[in-house]
């Protein structure tokens, strides 16, 4: 398989993420030590489940004495757009079925994103360094936020939690070149905030994934 | 096991379905035509649908703060053809700019 994105410049890639992949480790394990679960469960919730959103929807619902229920609704929710990604990106993983299943942990949206391939493909190997790397900082910043607590400041303070949308706009604006995609993308926009106030988090993105029916390849 | 470890565990037993559900049912076989038609299309449809809620949003409102304002910088700095990095530098240091001048967090 070819690739666009060279063995060296993964790390190009992605060492902008590596503040971000930190400070969002951090701030969940604050929050999940606030709501009550430990050094060993935060740490180990991020090292096997490895999903931010949902991970910090889960912890919030259960701080709040929401019951389990409810916690792991909200976390499916937020989820389920990975049943259409995997399906997307299924081709590329081979081998026997348990090692498929392990790989797909390795699925996350950056490193879902940053594998996919100009004209269409996927590169695994890009997806498992960028993923290893973020799930690395990840753990260790929860573990730290954790231990710690709330005497850490807040990643909005610093601006970071505008980076990753930063990123991804870098990474679409290439795609838009070509009208089919530039279609899909704003009505995947436009259906992603229209629906944001009346469904629960996490739907709205599945829904504005509909949007790919509008485009065909030229 | 204390409802702190059942959260863990099945938080977690959830994601790893869902994560694998296409690369184990799906595997190593190529999607039928008109399904790659529709898949070629989602990573467009993700990265914009990511970009909005990641922006706008702020739990179920639509909202407009700084976070908007750094991501249009970005755009700004990508339309003058400046390099990602650049481009989200820019992002983060117009948010934590417009923030501050807002006086909040």
């Amino acid at each position: 398989m070819t690739t666009s994105v060279g063995r060296d410049s993964w790390l190009r890639l992605f060492a902008p993420l590596a503040v971000p992949a930190f400070a969002l480790g951090l701030s969940f394990g604050v929050v999940a030590s606030q709501a009550g679960l430990g050094v060993l469960a935060a740490t180990l919730m991020s090292a096997t489940t490895y999903a931010g959103s949902a991970q910090f929807a889960a912890v919030t619902l259960f701080g709040a004495g929401a019951g389990i229920p409810v916690a792991l609704t909200a976390a499916s929710l937020l989820n389920v757009r990975y049943l259409p990604m995997g399906i997307a990106v299924a081709p590329w993983f081979v081998g026997p079925w348990w090692r498929r299943f392990g790989e797909a942990q390795m699925i996350v949206d950056e490193s879902w994103i940053l594998a996919q391939q100009p004209g269409g493909g996927f590169d695994k190997g890009v997806m498992h360094r960028i993923a290893l790397s973020f799930l690395a900082l990840w753990v260790t910043g929860t573990a730290l936020g954790a231990h710690f607590g709330s005497g850490i400041g807040s990643l909005e303070r610093f601006g970071l939690d505008a980076i990753v949308p930063a990123m991804f706009l870098g990474l679409l604006v290439p795609r838009l070149r070509e009208p089919g995609e530039r279609r899909v993308s704003l009505a995947a926009a436009l259906i992603a905030l229209a629906t944001t106030p009346v469904a629960p988090p996490g739907v709205p993105v599945l829904l504005a994934l509909g949007a790919s029916l509008l485009g065909r390849r030229s | 096991m204390s409802p702190e470890w059942w959260l863990v565990l099945l938080v977690g037993a959830t994601t790893a379905s869902m994560k694998s559900f296409g690369p184990v049912v799906f595997g190593g076989r190529e999607l039928p035509a008109w399904l790659r038609r529709f898949t070629d299309m989602v990573p467009a449809a993700v990265l914009a649908a990511l970009i909005a809620v990641q922006t706008a949003t702020s739990g179920q409102a639509v909202t407009l703060d700084a976070r908007v304002a750094g991501v249009l910088a970005a755009a700004g700095l990508l339309a003058w053809r400046r390099p990602l990095w650049m481009a989200m530098a820019g992002a983060v240091l117009v948010t934590a700019g417009v923030r501050w001048a807002l006086g909040g967090v």
